[in-house]
């Protein structure tokens, strides 16, 4: 498993070449001018990378989580990554593929792969984010519908996608035993009457953005309830540890695109008699980081790897993503340390990529909720929380 | 059906920053820099974009890949087959990693003829590392078929090939019966990305694997015509001169006289 296969050799050939023409220059133009990569995403369809994880029966792919880690850091080695790319076709793709009925499948999964509809995940709530059982958003049965009402926070992509794959609660919290019982999942059309989105004002520079969404009694046919009402707590993890190992790839890949642009500036950066990468102060720290990367990388094809044996992948996905994000965070500072002035200018193209770098911290899950996790279900030690 | 045969090297990606590439010069070599890997030469993934143009047209069309060197050439093939070719053959003998262009030619030709019958064979116009531009043409003479160099655009039909070339002042169209050997320039346009349906082909695909002594030939007798006798970064000098004036057209005409001097204009 340390050997990339040919497919992830090929696939980041195919992203090398894709950046050739939508590269790094066309992807910040697009973020400064808030519009979506439209024609990068058209070239990931019609190479077919987008169906990448949906079931070939339904014009997919049928590959992994490994080659979909290789798409993801590649892009993002190549500065341009897509959060939305992580949302619609691996979350959602996998929630509909594994979860779904026959004919959601059929009318869903065949455009999505195509390119032509895209899709959000809408899990987070103004008052419950870490703690995802605790979402208010109820969905009511009434007759042959559901009426979806409640508040979602920073969902990425809602002006550019066509449904959202919403979590709801069909029974409220406080009416469960179990806080895991009573959580469903939902197809919502974008457009339908009663959904409402407000861009949220966040400053990290990406073509996409995030929205506060509003479900005023939305009606939702029946049909677009994913799985069984009321068990989607046990299907979330088939999304949620392949977005861990998603944020871990693309972390990886910003940390090495950072760490290259340091590597290269501090070997011919010449502040007192020698380049400033012969300093042992500069040096040892860029060793470091480095090899916190490698390791990150590994931690990520080991997720991948177990994820696409159908074996736990939680406990590694949840350190690959950890350790990609600090490894990229440590990355990026060091980064910006090492240009001196010059790592604050547009120009270097640093400063503008630590949001987005250290947002893989806290986004998709905090570094503190994934310790919690490491330290009571990896190490068995008492629930911290 | 049609069998076209293309051969792809592999190179140093071009677009490595000048700043990093560095040469052995007391090896005479090119030192790798770790983290980029090589790349099909660029040409000659036109080459396969051009054959698979032909295979658009002419689906019963079969595209071979050929390559000689070492193993980590196999990504190259891989590339071209994830583009849409057929089938890869390797020549990887070590006694040939030094091969100049005579010796390259003169194995190329050989595994040409031993996947005969073929209808085209395509190179690119040069290698982007060397850019020496003779392969192409020397196979089709150790092969004795015709061969045009530099083309913008390849037709296949009935045995018969015709070729847009490229000019200095414009194209010209040249014809010629089938065998023969094309080199192609990047006026034919932007080769096609790796498609994730081929990729997973691509990646299960056998890649076929000969040494010199599987051609018939004898790598002792593949003596090198060509001598590497320095390999160097030369140096080069700027010097820069502010052109000063009052006004755009004093400085205007300074420069103009300047550039006069130097022969310029
Ligand atoms: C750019 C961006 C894109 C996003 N896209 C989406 C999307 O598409 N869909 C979606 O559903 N959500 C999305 N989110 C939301 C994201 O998943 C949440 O922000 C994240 O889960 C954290 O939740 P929160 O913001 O509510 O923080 P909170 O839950 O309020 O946590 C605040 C802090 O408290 C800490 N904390 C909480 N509980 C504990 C504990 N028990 N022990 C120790 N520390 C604790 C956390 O670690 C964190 O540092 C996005 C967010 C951003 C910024
Ligand atoms: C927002 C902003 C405002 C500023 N305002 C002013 C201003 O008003 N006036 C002004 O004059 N300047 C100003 N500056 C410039 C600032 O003072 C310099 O950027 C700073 O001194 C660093 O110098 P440098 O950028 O040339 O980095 P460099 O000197 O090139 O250093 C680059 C890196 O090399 C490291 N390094 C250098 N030598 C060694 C060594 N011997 N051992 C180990 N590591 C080494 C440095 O620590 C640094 O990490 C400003 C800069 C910014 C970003």
């Amino acid at each position: 498993m340390f050997e990339p296969t040919a497919e992830e050799s090929l696939i980041r050939d195919f992203v090398r070449q894709v950046a050739r023409k939508c590269g790094r220059d066309y992807w910040l133009a697009k973020a400064r001018e808030g519009a979506f990569t439209e024609e990068l995403w058209q070239e990931l369809a019609a190479g077919g990378y987008l169906g990448m994880m949906i079931p070939r029966e339904y014009g997919g792919g049928g590959l992994g989580m490994q080659q979909m880690a290789a798409l993801l850091e590649e892009m993002s080695r190549q500065g341009i990554p897509l959060l939305i790319l992580v949302v619609s076709n691996v979350m959602d793709a996998l929630l509909i593929a594994r979860h779904g009925s026959p004919e959601m499948k059929e009318r869903y999964l065949p455009p999505l792969a195509r390119g032509q509809t895209k899709f959000c995940f809408a899990l987070t709530e103004p008052t419950s984010g870490s703690n995802s059982f605790r979402i208010t958003t109820l969905a009511r049965r009434d007759g042959d519908t559901y009426l979806l009402r409640g508040q979602k926070m920073f969902i990425t992509g809602v002006d550019v996608a066509d449904y959202l794959l919403v979590v709801a609660r069909t029974v409220p919290y406080d009416q469960v035993k179990d806080k895991r019982e009573g959580l469903s999942l939902f197809i919502v059309d974008r457009r339908a009457a009663g959904v409402e989105a407000q861009a949220q004002d966040i400053r990290i520079l990406l073509p996409e953005k995030q929205f506060a969404l509003f479900f005023d009694d939305v009606r939702v046919p029946r049909q677009n309830l994913v799985g069984e009402e009321g068990k989607a707590s046990r299907y979330l993890f088939d999304a949620l540890n392949p977005e861990r190992i998603s944020a871990g790839a693309v972390a990886v890949g910003l940390g090495h695109l950072v760490l290259e642009k340091a590597v290269a500036y501090a070997k011919e950066r010449v502040v007192f008699d020698r380049p400033i990468g012969g300093h042992q102060g500069l040096q040892h720290p860029l060793a470091i980081a480095k090899t916190n990367l490698e390791l990150a990388a590994l931690m990520t094809r080991y997720a991948a790897w177990l994820f696409d044996r159908d074996e736990d992948a939680a406990p590694s996905a949840n350190m690959a993503k950890f350790a990609a994000a600090e490894a990229a965070t440590e990355a990026c500072d060091l980064a910006v340390e090492v240009h001196g002035g010059s790592g604050f200018t547009g120009d270097m193209d640093i400063i503008t990529l630590w949001p987005l770098i250290r947002m893989l911290r806290t986004v998709p899950v905090s570094r503190e909720m994934i310790l919690n996790y490491i330290g009571e279900h990896v190490l068995g030690l008492p629930r911290s929380y | 059906m049609p069998h076209i045969i293309c051969c792809v090297k592999q190179v140093p990606d071009p677009e490595t920053p000048a700043s990093q590439f560095r040469v052995d010069e007391a090896a005479k070599k090119v030192v790798p820099v770790p983290g980029i890997a090589p790349v099909p030469s660029q040409f000659d993934t036109i080459g396969v974009e051009a054959a698979l143009r032909i295979k658009d047209k002419t689906p019963d069309t079969t595209i071979t890949i050929l390559s000689l060197g070492p193993e980590s050439y196999r990504d190259s093939i891989k590339h071209s087959l994830a583009m849409g070719a057929d089938e890869g053959v390797l020549i990887n003998d070590p006694a040939l990693y030094e091969a100049d262009h005579w010796v390259t030619a003169q194995v190329l030709a050989a595994a040409i003829g031993k996947l005969a019958p073929f209808d085209l064979v395509i190179c690119g116009r040069q290698a982007v590392d060397w850019d020496m531009g003779v392969v192409g043409s020397t196979i089709a003479e150790i092969l004795n078929v015709p061969c045009i160099t530099i083309a913008k655009e390849i037709q296949y039909k009935d045995g018969q090939v015709v070729v847009e070339r490229v000019l200095l002042d414009g194209f010209e169209t040249a014809e010629s019966p089938a065998p023969c050997v094309v080199t192609v320039s990047n006026e034919l346009g932007e080769p096609r990305y790796p498609q994730l349906r081929q990729i997973m082909a691509a990646a299960r695909k056998e890649v076929k694997v000969w040494t010199a002594s599987d051609l018939g030939l004898d790598a002792a007798q593949l003596k090198n015509l060509v001598s590497l006798e320095r390999l160097y970064v030369p140096e080069v000098k700027v010097e820069t001169e502010i052109i000063d004036g009052e006004t755009p057209q004093e400085k205007a005409e300074k420069l103009a006289l300047k550039l006069r001097e130097a022969k310029l204009i």
